[in-house]
Formats: structure tokens, sequence, C-alpha cells
């Protein structure tokens, strides 16, 4: 984000030269703001949406489970005044739904409660804090919409999911009648970008995506969209031949990066320098526990995955509510979890662990008890096929970046 | 809830499995003996183990090897039901009402028994488990120091734990503070009373937790599995097995050390890591709650006071462990990535009070300054 | 005095600070950020009361601060500058970079 100003310049920039002369590519940056370390609340404003995506863990749509104002202001209130328990130096409100910008109007009357009370009370968190959006699109041009991220233009981050390929994204992300999405997303996405050049948008792959991964991928860089989040789901989606599909695919994606010279505008998260080593320490990487969701009841889960809509096979795991606040003790398991309590031994001493991602939600919904501590490893073969295809790309990619025509090349900020 | 696993037969024969004891509730009203609450009605016919099956029970423990035992109600047992117990190496668990007629039993008193006159005779040379209340907390040490020399071992277990908030848990460090003096005299005197939650860490080089589902199990009176006794009077889906088919504990990696991160690393060693309670908490077999935490703590750090005034009284402290000093009562906060957790901060050590010298010098020092302020008044009068 | 060239590519790395101005120059970025946008939720009702009083009494105050903080570093770490052109800070890296108007 920039801040003009005469004769000074404040502004994120994230391109730079690594310290070993190589050219840092997209591949390199960093673009967690806060280093991924702010506090996440997600509102979940509406179970309304209007689309009837395939995979999407929110069934049982409907237009009659809306947060009020009133539960909204309750949770600010609480988050704004037990400042013991939320010593996070930043905080992003992530609204979500259903569609989110079906609420604009709440967003937008939410957005403003918070700026205010934290201003009022003091609170660190006037100084850091951002609004995030997950939408389908759809609204994004609508005036109301526009409006509030003018108005709120500095702190907003707003993903647009499209799934790549008209195609795929019509597999999937379709109307009620089963007519596909895509052209009514993808004409906001120049919009989109031109308010947020540095966007990045998040693909969702199960079984019937695996042969459109390339593709789709490839397709929303040609659309402008340099950074694609990708990843598999956990549920039990898979396949015999899903790894063999998947590899192929990213494979095929590791050449087109490399021949193309893709790398240094456009990345995927499919790729990474640290995929496929041994785990370095015994860590949670999810955030269950650490962030916060809220429904429109005003009850809280660890995640939005924990709530019942999310789940297919457990009853919902709630925290607490707006009112009572947090159960401290609910919370523990989430805040001790790590690798080794919920791993089988067989991914402790995996040898190429990192970046195997797990999600303490899937774990409840498919343990044989209720519990997050058995971790749910369906996408484990998925994961060896991605180190595979980690190793061919970086092989790759630094053979290229260390070609003698490639050092001579001059800086690109 | 999840339905009971299928039992296995072949699961007493697990590599691995360590069942060394087998509880047995001989009726549905048996006394409570733990932080789990019974409040069946008296014992009757029909609330009792029946006899075959408790034939069957001592017959799978000693074929088993596992030692038993048998949780009482307030009612004697029948003479058969007697002669059957009797068959095997066991323990007794009564309520106060029968420790006259089951000498060698451990005696579970209330709150309220301690104060009964008869309590105190029925304790003498007896192990004894004391439930308090929270309402009893706050006189706690007055209600234990009696016993201190009587009983040969005191189990205390503070009820509805779950339930204690920030000055409930304070008002417990105080009690146990009060049980140092009279604990450390009557150790000096050579005839005290271990009291597990001041004396059982000072001997303790690791973790000596219940150890319900790995080390024992619970077998209800309709024949019914459990992992502990607490589970029996809940969902009856909490049942892992039963004595006929055998059992089965899924993810039973959660009830061990490797998979309780909080635990794992935690040096309370005498704390009970009750599952039931971090079931009822926390939600989960291997979390336990804020106040279980903390509580064990204050124990611990309890622990080491008494060790002082045990040496201060010259009693030989060599042999005991010293717990080192902790800067934190909950040890979630001290796992890497739990900033998030609430934290319950060390009460601070009282400061002592001034001493008669620093009060005179501060008096002075005070009429320094307003000696000085006086002069430099009259001198700008003048 | 010749006057330095012009960069030759849009931007240019000119200095880098260290990570405890960084963190100043962000806070004072993201505070006025957050003050120009809590005003823009003001109701013009609410234009003649104390909050926005201290509102935009604050946000002079950090406007000043933030140019005092470029001014103050520029002349600390010798920055290169040529008319026209402005100084933007990278808050992953510390690092300055002069970009062309």
């Amino acid at each position: 984000m920039r801040s003009p100003a005469p004769n000074s310049q404040v502004g994120e920039r994230n391109t730079a030269f690594a310290a070993s002369g190589r050219r840092r590519t997209a591949f390199d940056r960093s673009r967690d703001w806060e280093g991924g370390k702010a506090k996440t609340v997600t509102m979940i404003l509406t179970e309304n949406c209007q689309l009837r995506c395939r995979y999407c863990y929110l069934v049982g749509k409907n237009s009659h489970h809306r947060m009020s104002f009133d539960v909204a202001r309750r949770t600010v209130d609480y988050l704004l005044r037990e400042r013991e328990l939320f010593k996070d130096r930043s905080l992003i409100w992530d609204f979500m739904g259903g569609e989110p910008f079906l609420e604009i109007d709440l967003i937008d009357r939410i957005s403003d409660y918070f700026k205010r009370q934290a201003y009022e009370t003091g609170h660190w968190w006037f100084d850091s804090y951002r609004f995030s959006f997950a939408t389908n699109g759809i609204l994004y041009d609508e005036p109301r919409v526009q409006r509030y991220l003018e108005k709120n233009f500095r702190h907003v981050s707003v993903g647009i999911t499209i799934d790549g390929t008209p195609g795929k994204h019509n597999l999937q992300r379709v109307y009620p009648d089963g007519r596909g999405s895509y052209d009514d997303v993808v004409r906001n996405i120049p919009l989109w970008l031109r308010q947020f050049p540095e966007a990045s948008t998040k693909v969702t792959i199960s079984r019937a995506d695996l042969p459109h991964v390339k593709d789709s991928i490839v397709h929303l860089w040609e659309l402008g969209i340099k950074n694609i989040h990708a990843n598999v789901v956990f549920e039990n989606a898979w396949d015999a031949d899903s790894d063999k599909i998947l590899e192929d695919q990213l494979l095929a994606l590791a050449d087109h990066i490399v021949d193309y010279e893709t790398y240094m505008e456009h990345s995927c998260s499919f790729f990474a320098r640290h995929i496929g080593r041994p785990n370095p320490e015994n860590r949670n990487w999810c955030g269950a526990g650490k962030m916060l969701a809220v429904d429109h009841a005003g009850v809280f889960y660890p995640c939005v995955r924990f709530a019942a809509f999310s789940l297919q096979n457990r009853p919902p795991l709630k925290i607490g509510d707006c009112v009572a606040g947090i159960d401290a003790n609910l919370l523990r398991p989430f805040l001790a979890l790590d690798l080794v309590s919920q791993s089988p031994p067989e991914c402790i001493e995996c040898d190429i662990a990192a970046g195997c991602a797990w999600c303490q939600g899937a774990n409840y919904d498919f343990a044989d008890t209720a519990t997050i501590y058995q971790r749910a490893t369906y996408i484990c073969r998925l994961h060896k096929a991605r180190v595979r295809a980690n190793r061919y790309f970086w092989d790759r990619l630094d053979r290229k970046l260390a070609a003698p025509e490639e050092r001579q090349r001059p800086s690109t900020p | 809830m999840t339905p009971s696993p299928p039992a296995r037969a072949d699961a007493w024969n697990r590599v691995g499995l360590d069942l060394q004891q087998l509880i047995v509730l001989t009726d549905a009203a048996a006394v409570s003996f733990c932080h789990y609450r019974n409040r069946g009605a008296r014992p009757t016919a029909a609330s009792r183990m029946p006899l075959r099956r408790l034939s069957r029970v001592v017959a799978l423990a000693n074929k088993r090897k596992l030692q038993l035992q048998f949780v009482l109600g307030a009612e004697p047992l029948p003479a058969a039901h007697e002669r059957q117990i009797d068959q095997a190496p066991h323990v007794k668990i009564a309520p106060l009402a029968l420790a006259r007629r089951y000498r060698d039993a451990v005696i579970v008193l209330d709150g309220n028994d301690l104060a009964r006159p008869d309590a105190i005779r029925q304790a003498r040379a007896r192990n004894l488990i004391v439930r308090l209340e929270k309402s009893q907390i706050s006189h706690a040490a007055d209600l234990l120091i009696p016993y201190l020399n009587a009983a040969r071992r005191i189990n205390v277990v503070p009820l509805d734990v779950e339930q204690y908030g920030h000055a409930d848990v304070e008002e417990y460090r105080r009690q146990l503070q009060a049980l140092e003096t009279p604990v450390a005299a009557a150790c000096a005197a050579g005839d005290a009373a271990e009291l597990n939650v001041l004396s059982d860490r000072l001997s303790l080089g690791r973790m000596n937790n219940c150890g319900a589902g790995v080390h024992h199990l619970t077998c209800a009176p309709d024949g019914q599995l459990y992992i502990c006794p607490g589970f029996c009077y809940g969902d009856k889906s909490a049942a892992v097995g039963n004595v006929e088919e055998g059992f089965e504990i899924r993810n039973a990696q959660l009830l061990g050390l490797d998979h309780a991160p909080i635990c794992r690393t935690c040096d309370a060693f005498h704390c009970k890591r009750c599952v039931y309670l971090n079931a009822k908490a926390t939600r989960e077999l291997n979390t336990p709650s804020w106040q279980q935490c903390v509580l064990a703590h204050h124990e611990r750090n309890a622990s080491r006071s008494l060790r002082d005034a045990l040496a201060r009284l010259g009693v030989d402290v060599s042999r005991l462990m010293t717990p080192p000093e902790l800067p934190y009562l909950d040890p979630l906060t001290a796992l890497p990535g739990a900033a998030a957790a609430p934290r319950v901060r060390a009460a601070a050590a009282p400061a002592p009070p001034p001493s008669d010298r620093e009060i005179l010098l501060k008096i002075l020092k005070v009429q320094e300054e307003i000696l000085a302020e006086l002069k430099k008044k009259k001198g700008d009068r003048s | 005095m010749n006057k330095p060239a012009a960069p030759k590519s849009p931007k240019k790395s000119v200095g880098k600070v260290a990570p405890a101005e960084r963190d100043e120059i962000r806070r004072l970025h993201e505070r006025k950020n957050a003050l120009v946008e809590l005003l823009k939720s003001l109701s013009t009702d609410e234009e003649v009361n104390a909050l926005y009083e201290r509102l935009i009494g604050d946000l002079g105050a950090v406007t000043t601060a933030y140019h005092d903080w470029w001014n103050l570093k520029s002349r600390k770490y010798q920055w290169e500058n040529i008319p026209g052109a402005k100084w933007e800070i990278d808050f992953e890296t510390c690092e300055i970079f002069l970009v062309a108007g």
C-alpha cells in the first residue's frame, strides 16, 4: 500500500535482490501481513450465497442466518475489552459467509464501529488492523461495495475466488440452476487488479479438478492475478491415481514457469523451497484456536471449520460466545496441539514432512473419536507428489538462474 | 457421541498394553473416591453387581494377573460376595460408614466427615481419601491438620476444580501454605501421614499419574468396561468394552504422556493427570484445564517450601527431590507459540514489613524536607 | 557540485534503515491511514463534535511526525535525491528506494 506525500513515500514493496546476488523471484517474497502473526477474527456474516459451489463446506445455504449488528457490536466490544486475553499486536477482521458482500451494509457498520471504538478506547489495534474479504467476486463492482472499499482502502484486502479456466471454474462454482459463474466473476477481475495489483486468489482442488491444475493456474496468471494460493482438500476425496495426476500437472506447470520465465512476477504456493524437508520443529502450523470464528448468532469457534455447517460427522465445537466470552479451557487443546501429539509415527518420522499441512477441523471431523488429536492424513500421497514436483521445479529454476546470461540481466525492482 | 467400538477379546494380550489393575464398582451406588460424583441412591440388590458377574471378574483378573480394587457402597456386601472377593488379592475402597467392618479398606471421607469424632478414630494408621468441596477449601488446613498424626496417608481430592476461579485457586495456595508448618513438624516428630498434595512430589523423579486406561480399567456393575469410574456415570457410549467380550480403546495414545503436549515436559510429577477432569473441562483426554495445571504447580511449589521447612527442622532431606523454581504456574504458557494462553501469574511474595529503623528514617527524611521548605519560605519572606 | 544522475530505472535502492526505524515509520504510516479512514467514517453531524476535533488534532500531529521522520532519516543517511522524485520504503527489507516522479 502506498501513501503519497511530498518528497516522501511509504509503500510496501516486495522486490529486492537476494543476498546471494541471485535475483529474487516471486517465489521468494513473503506476503503475509505482519508475518502471519496478526490475530484473525472470522465473522461469518451470512449463510446466504448466490452460488452453490459443489465443494463448499457450507451446505444448507439460507437467507435467514444473518449476523445482526448487535452481535457484531458485542463481539467487537469483547475483543477490545479483553486486552489480557488478546495481546496480539495486529488484528485482521476476516469477513466471510456464504458471500460476505451480500451484507455490505452490515460490514460497513461493523467496520466503522470498530474503528471508532478502537480509537476512543486507545486500543493498539487502531494502529494495526485490516479488513479481509473472501468473495465470489460477483458483487465486486456494486456501487456500495466500491464505496466501502474506497472508504477503507488502505486497510482492505480482497480475495476473489476464481478457480482457473472457465471449464474448471464452472465445474464447481455454479448457480443453483447449475450454470457456471465464470463470466460473472471474470468481468470484475480487471477492476480488482487495478485496485489491488498484488492481490492473490485461492484455488481449492479436489478430485475432479486435478486434470485442470496446470491450465487453471496459468490461466489465472494470464488474467493478471500474480499470486496463487492453491491447496488440495483435506477430506478423503482421492482415488488411487490422484497423486499421479497431480504430479503430472505440477511437472507441466514447472516446465511452463521455467520455459516462459514467469517466475519473476508470478508465484504459486504449490512450489516453495521448504517443501519436502524433514520438519524442523515440533510446532502447530494450523491457526485454529489462535484465530477466532464468530457465527451469525455470536457463537465462538476456534476456526470456521468447527461451525455446524462445516462439519460432516460431528457436532459443532464451540468455545464460547459474544456474551459470555471464551472458555479458556475449551481453547487449551488448540493452543497446545503440536505435530507429535496428533500425528501417527510415520508422519513424525517422515523425511519429507515440511509443507505437509493439516487441518484441525478435518482432524475433528474424521477422527475415530471426538478429538482434534488424530490427524487426518488423506493428503499424504498428494503431498509426496508435490514434493517430487518441487524437487524438479527448483532444480530447473536454480539451473536457469545460475546460467551466465541470467546473471547479466539488469535488476527489476 | 461416537458409538462404542466393537470389543476385542484379544485386547488383553495387546503388545505394549500395561494394564495392572482392575477397578470394580460393586454397586451402582458405590462411593465416589475421586473427582467424579456418583449421586446414586443407596445400594440395593438391583444396583449391586450380580454374584455370577463378580465371579467372572475375579477369574478374569486372576487370569490376567490384575490387581483388584473393589469399590463399595454404603452397605456391606452380602456374604457370598465377600467370599468371592476374598478369593483374590485385592484392595477395598469404602465409605466411612464401613470403616469398622472393613478394617483394611481405604476409607473415603467427604469434607463433612472430617469433623466427625469417630472419623479420626477410624482414620488411625489407614489410607484415606478426602474429597473436599470448593466451599471447604477455605478451611481445608484446619480440617486436615488433626489427621496428620493419625492416618498413614491422606489423598486430598478437591472437587469441582473446573469451576475454580482465580480467587479459589489463590485460597487453595494459602491453605497449602498453612499446612506446611504442621506437616513439617509432624515429619520431624517421625509420625506424619503422607499428604499427596505436599509430600508426593518430594519423592518423585518422574511422572506418577493416575494411569486410567493405561494401567487400569474400571468395570461397572453391568460388566461394561470404562477408562475410569467417572465415565461410568455419564454417556454409556463412553464404555470401551465389557468383561465378556473384551475391549477396544480408540485413540488410546491420547492417554499416554507422549501425546499430552502440556504434560509431556511438565515436572508436577505428582499430578494425577485426571483424564476424567480433562474430558470434562477441555473435551480432550490429553489436555488438562488451567485450574488443574495451576493447582498442581501450587502444590509442587508448596512441596519446595516443605522441603525447606524440613531442612530447617534438621530433617535429613538429602534424599528428597527438589522441584526447581519456575517462572510460571501454567505450563501451557511455557510451550512455544502459546502466547495466546491466558496467563496466570504466580502470586508475588508479600514484601517484608519495614523495620523500625526504616520507618524512622522515612519520618526524618520527611521532616528534613519540611524543615528545608520552611527555611526557604522564611528566607523568601525576609 | 554535480547533480546526481537520474536513476536509470524507475526505482533505485539508495539506502537502508534499522529495523527499529522501520517500525517507527510503519507505525506512523498505519496510524495516519487509520485516522484518515476514521474521519471518512464520521457523519457530517459529527464534524463539529469533540471526537472530530480530537481526530483532526491527532492527524495533524501524526502527519508532522511522519514528515519529520523522513527529513531526519534522509539527513542522517544522506540518501540520494533528485527534484520530483520520492523516497519509498520496503517494510520487509528496510530498504529505501528513490522513485522517479
